[in-house]
């Protein structure tokens, strides 16, 4: 499937920019498009007039107006006119989603430079009002009372707890480890350390799932530049190239639940994605060939479930990983070393792409205070709904 | 006066279902509804039951009594025709379904058009009976369904229709819009046609329903229901013949019974019913004013099937089980499969994020026989890992202005299984 041409080792990311992250009242969602489109052009050394085409990564634009459905936002934002822009959303590997789809069109050889872009405006309601809210009214009648992302997680985190017998307190060490690593990172929402009681004590959202547990809520947007690794290797000053990808997409809202296939111990979808990107990247030891993983933290559980679903870990061993130190920044396989969505905070459509800058600039050299010495490989993962769709890219600097 | 009948019709089976609390009033132990109930989900219980107990007996008529449906129309019938799938006979070209009103006396008179139409050749028929009964100012009288499986043999007891009558005497009444049942100038009561109608009747023994009692300590007075929660909690033996009567709004009905030897099971199971239940004070309503649900009636009408009778599909060839069942283009190597509504608890979670009606636990449950449910723990009650649950129908939200139905999970009890 898809060997003959693809994405894998043939396109690369020359351009790379992220918006601050929180809840940024002074800016609206055209704003976040502009700012994050705008600095990955420059940092790609060019234009944007050099730019053939945009991908758009919104999931929910419903909690901004409905600015951000389709992807006329970028016409509107970046003076894109009368160029074409697809948006997509796909829960919240949405922001993946848009640099693949901006990927495979520059792999096609449709188009030479490409803007992938995703914002997520959240905050211009209230957190109850945000997807909460969303998920409650604007569901199928029959789960309209009772789903709601902490508590979907919550299953799995009870779940964990009872059949491997590990404390809450050891999920409380995922909010602590990233959002100390937020601290070098100035355009996360958060950026103070927190400690085991603060995690412990804070008010429940979904037991066992406290504040700290959550990602918050958050605006903010992110894009990067792409285009073919032979355009690269002639014209940017800087550029990390796609080694891998894969996308997979397991089941639905309902029958994700209903169905007797999940384990609710983590997710056959990373699985799935991540053998695919693999594959292609040309990985099978995940754990000593990566220098770095940026992974779905929305949760505190969901990190470490990730860490097994993408091989880090055996299953049922992710907490001892975490215990051992090895997912820390100087660990042996850092594990969000930007803060995650724990810290860095959770624009549904930007985080995907916010990912993909972190380690493309990582394995680049270019992160800054937070770069992981020597890191030439990286990945970045994203997990979707109630756990049924992944998205896992392996990105390296070419060798 | 009544000519004693031969009898022809008998009851197979019963099952009182109360409301999920036992309040305390000025009128002693009632049964209450929660929040999520009403007559429609009281029915559905032992509607379930009865097709549950006796799976070699296929209902092709349905006679429903209430006078409390949260719809006053259509009433309840539509939604226990859909969800018992009663089904049409063979010889006749569509299920038989009545829903009696009016007055609290037609509990009784379902039972006797039941065992006219069992008399007749026409069974068998499932007699469900449902009355959520307030005051005027929404307090609880007794909340509590009544379903009867008849037929041509059976040995609960026989049946058979005994005297009817009318005439306009007004001791209770409700109006269009009003939370429940009021009454004039109770000195009235003693003019009532009700004990006339009783006397006139010949029998060793009248069980006698009025528009207001007998309260029965722990049931209250459930409307319609009350009458045959009388008679499945009364003290009679096998062999005895008796006479259920309910006169109430000046309509008066009244069935025979002969007491039959499986009769002790069925009060035994009443006398649990009544016995069980959430005792403490019941939790006030949950605000959920603002609570805007999407909702469409197509897709309810499309989607009849999955919501109130659980219909799944299973693999033929892993056996595995799949809800909602797959769109028919996909449905190829599937067979339906109806979910079981008991199983155990696989996780949960306890939201205190959800913005309406919470702290709010969620459990997935996997079925006995396959597939799992996710769905409300009900009556705000908690649940671990492990736990035997069953599935119960309630009223999820009025998203669109009608009573969303679904089910939630509680702790199992023994007869529903």
């Amino acid at each position: 499937m898809g060997d003959l041409m693809g994405i894998a080792g043939e396109v690369a990311i020359v351009g790379a920019a992220m918006t601050r992250f929180g809840v940024l009242h002074d800016v609206g969602y055209l704003d976040l498009v502009a700012e994050a489109g705008h600095r990955a052009v420059t940092d790609a050394g060019l234009t944007m007039d050099a730019v053939d085409a945009a991908w758009l990564a919104t999931a929910e634009p419903q909690t901004s107006g409905l600015i951000g459905d389709s992807g006329a936002a970028v016409a509107e934002a970046l003076r894109f006119s009368p160029r074409p822009v697809t948006r997509v959303s796909n829960f919240c590997t949405s922001g993946m989603e848009a640099v693949r789809g901006a990927a495979l069109a520059v792999a096609a050889g449709e188009y030479d430079i490409v803007l992938a872009i995703g914002a997520e405006k959240m905050r211009d309601v209230t957190p109850k009002g945000s997807l909460v809210a969303k998920t409650a009214e604007g569901s199928h009648p029959t789960l309209a009372k009772g789903r709601t992302a902490p508590g979907q997680f919550a299953l799995l985190a009870n779940r964990y707890l009872d059949t491997y017998g590990y404390p809450r307190h050891d999920l409380a060490r995922v909010a602590m480890k990233n959002h100390r690593n937020a601290m070098s990172n100035p355009s996360a929402q958060f950026g103070s350390e927190l400690t085991m009681e603060q995690v412990l004590e804070a008010p429940i959202v979904a037991e066992p799932l406290g504040l700290y547990d959550c990602t918050p809520t958050t605006d903010g947007g992110a894009a990067v530049v792409v285009a073919s690794r032979e355009w690269a290797q002639a014209n940017a000053s800087h550029y990390a190239l796609i080694d891998g990808v894969g996308l997979s997409v397991t089941g639905g809202y309902v029958s994700n639940f209903f169905e007797e296939s999940g384990d609710y111990l983590g997710f056959a979808s990373t699985r799935e994605a991540a053998a695919r990107a693999y594959r292609q990247a040309g990985i099978t030891d995940p754990r000593s060939e990566l220098d770095l993983v940026e992974c779905h933290d929305c949760f505190t559980i969901t990190e470490i479930v990730n860490t097994e679903d993408l091989g880090l870990a055996e299953r049922g061993k992710g907490v001892e990983l975490l215990r051992s130190g090895a997912t820390a920044h100087d660990g042996e396989i850092p594990v969000n070393v930007s803060g995650g969505l724990q810290a860095c905070g959770h624009p549904v459509g930007a985080t995907g792409v916010r990912m993909v800058v972190e380690i493309a600039n990582q394995v680049t050299g270019r992160a800054g205070a937070r770069q992981v010495a020597g890191a030439t490989k990286g990945l970045a993962h994203t997990l979707g709904g109630p756990g049924v769709i992944a998205c896992v890219m392996v990105i390296g600097a070419d060798r | 006066m009544d000519q004693k009948a031969t009898a022809s019709a008998f009851i197979v089976d019963a099952q009182i279902s109360l409301g999920r609390w036992r309040s305390k009033t000025r009128r002693g132990i009632v049964s209450q509804a929660a929040y999520d109930e009403d007559a429609v989900t009281m029915a559905a219980r032992c509607g379930l039951a009865m097709l549950d107990r006796n799976p070699d007996v296929t209902p092709t008529g349905l006679m429903t009594a209430t006078v409390s449906a949260p719809l006053p129309e259509p009433g309840m019938a539509p939604f226990l025709a859909e969800m018992l799938d009663i089904r049409s006979a063979a010889d006749r070209p569509g299920p038989d379904v009545l829903e009696l009103a009016g007055s609290v006396s037609s509990g009784v008179a379902a039972v006797a058009e039941a065992a006219r139409r069992v008399t007749g050749g026409r069974g068998p028929v499932l007699v469900v009976v449902s009355d959520d009964r307030r005051d005027t100012k929404g307090r609880p009288l007794g909340a509590a369904a009544v379903a009867l499986l008849i037929d041509s043999v059976g040995d609960v007891g026989s049946v058979t229709p005994a005297e009817s009558g009318a005439e306009l005497f007004l001791d209770r009444w409700q109006r269009r819009g009003t939370p429940g049942v009021q009454a004039g100038d109770r000195s009235l009561d003693r003019y009532s046609p009700a004990q006339g109608f009783a006397d006139g009747l010949d029998a060793d023994r009248v069980l006698l329903s009025t528009a207001f009692g007998p309260q029965i300590e722990g049931a209250g007075f459930p409307g319609c229901a009350a009458p045959l929660i009388g008679l499945f909690a009364s003290d009679a033996t096998e062999g005895r013949d008796l006479v259920v009567a309910s006169s109430a709004g000046g309509i008066s009905h009244a069935v025979r019974i002969t007491v039959g030897s499986r009769f002790s099971d069925i009060r035994e199971q009443a006398v649990d019913e009544i016995s069980g239940g959430l005792r403490g004070k019941r939790p006030a309503d949950p605000d959920e004013s603002t609570f805007t649900p999407y909702s469409s009636q197509a897709m309810a009408y499309r989607e009849r099937s999955q919501t109130f009778r659980l219909l799944a599909a299973r693999n033929t060839e892993t056996g595995g089980v799949v809800f909602p069942p797959p769109p028919a283009a996909s449905s190829a190597g599937f067979e339906p499969f109806h979910l079981a509504r008991t199983g155990t608890v696989m996780t949960f979670a306890r939201d205190h994020v959800f913005p309406f009606g919470g702290p709010l636990s969620m459990a997935v449950v996997e079925l006995d026989g396959g597939g799992r449910f996710y769905g409300q723990v009900a009556d705000r009650l908690e649940v671990e890992i492990g736990d035997r649950v069953e599935l119960v129908l309630r009223r999820l939200h009025d998203g669109g202005n009608v009573p969303n139905y679904f089910w939630k999970i509680q702790a199992a009890t023994t007869w529903a299984t």
